[in-house]
């Protein structure tokens, strides 16, 4: 089986890193390495990244240290504000469901041809039964009255998951 | 949300109040920032595979970093915070959807124009080397520069990508073997990305 480690992968590691290799380490390394398949493997793969990085280091620009810390202090600003304004967005966004809510419900209550409407709908004249059908026609305008106030419950709920959503969202 | 924007006064106060909202002073910053800006650009570019998303990320990377509220015990501590910040922001990176994936292979700039046999040797190297990389599994990626171009300890870069001390070595020498397959004959694939 092939080893898959060496004792003085170490040592390679660290005489690459200092800039020691291959010429200011100890001929006993230098030996080795060219014995070991593993260290030898280790030295072109530690090579080619070393000139990797080099390269990179010398061709890259940087922002300055002032630019990025100028950026991070306005961000930093920036997210405060915004985190002092999002009670203040909830706040609006609720009211303004609450709001749709209500004037859903009033429209239903005060409007005649919505009471009609739901009216027809709620008592169905098909009903089976004359006790079923009458039992309807007592309960009916309280039924209208209790659902046309569900029905404003109803949009508030929907709608103000929706408003907050618009709200809040970023895009 | 309604956008929030900050007017020229504002922007202004933000440099002074910013040394009450990070920990670091400007001048520790700057110093920080001398010694460290290169080797993380570095790493954000060879493991995204992207320089212009490395620069974008460097400089998320330096804003978490300073919103950061941890104590540091010594500069290397310090440092590999940051490299974990960068580490995270890679890997978040990865995970959301791109609609602009550009390649690895574009990234090796320095080819000269008018090159000698040594500097387009280098240069061809740095080509197939970003390729090697690109077909790679993002976490041998990490490994590799860590440890070979950074000089990490396997201690430092168990910490940083989340992986056993004790398993670390075989992960290297399985990401070192894969690599010079790769360099050897490009068309490998599999187990990258």
């Amino acid at each position: 089986m092939t080893p898959t480690e060496c004792p003085r992968e170490h040592d390679v590691v660290a005489a690459i890193l200092a800039r020691r290799w291959p010429h200011q380490c100890d001929d006993a390394l230098q030996a080795h390495a060219t014995q070991c398949h593993v260290c030898r493997d280790l030295i072109d793969v530690m090579s080619l990244l070393r000139e990797e990085r080099d390269s990179l280091h010398e061709d890259v620009s940087v922002p300055a240290a002032g630019q990025v810390w100028w950026r991070a202090a306005v961000r930093a600003r920036l997210e405060a504000t915004q985190a002092a304004a999002r009670p203040l967005t909830w706040l609006y966004g609720s009211a303004g469901a609450c709001a749709i809510g209500l004037a859903v419900a009033s429209i239903g209550l005060l409007w005649p041809p919505v009471q009609n409407a739901s009216a027809w709908v709620s008592i169905p004249s098909w009903l089976p039964g004359l006790g079923l059908r009458e039992a309807a026609m007592m309960i009916a305008p309280l039924a209208q009255t209790t659902g046309l106030l569900v029905l404003g419950a109803v949009a508030c709920l929907v709608l103000a998951p929706l408003a907050l959503y618009l709200a809040l969202s970023d895009e | 949300m309604p956008e929030v924007t900050l007017t020229d006064v504002e922007r202004l106060g933000a440099f002074g109040e910013a040394e009450r909202t990070f920990l670091m002073t400007e001048e520790t910053f700057r110093t920080f920032y001398e010694q460290t800006a290169r080797p993380v650009w570095a790493y954000l570019a060879r493991t995204t595979g992207d320089d212009r998303l490395a620069d974008d990320l460097l400089q998320e990377a330096y804003y978490r970093f300073l919103r950061t509220r941890a104590t540091f015990e010594s500069d290397d501590h310090r440092r590999n915070y940051l490299f974990r910040i960068a580490t995270n922001l890679v890997r978040d990176h990865r995970r959301r959807p791109h609609r602009d994936d550009r390649s690895l292979v574009e990234t090796p700039e320095a080819v000269p124009s008018r090159a000698d046999s040594h500097a387009a040797d280098r240069a061809v190297r740095r080509i197939d080397l970003a390729r090697a990389l690109e077909q790679m599994k993002p976490r041998e990626r990490s490994m590799l520069w860590l440890a070979y171009a950074q000089g990490f300890s396997h201690e430092e870069i168990a910490g940083l990508l989340g992986v056993k001390k004790a398993s670390l070595k075989a992960l290297l020498y399985r990401a070192r073997q894969r690599l010079l397959r790769l360099l050897v004959s490009p068309g490998e694939r599999g187990g990258g990305q």
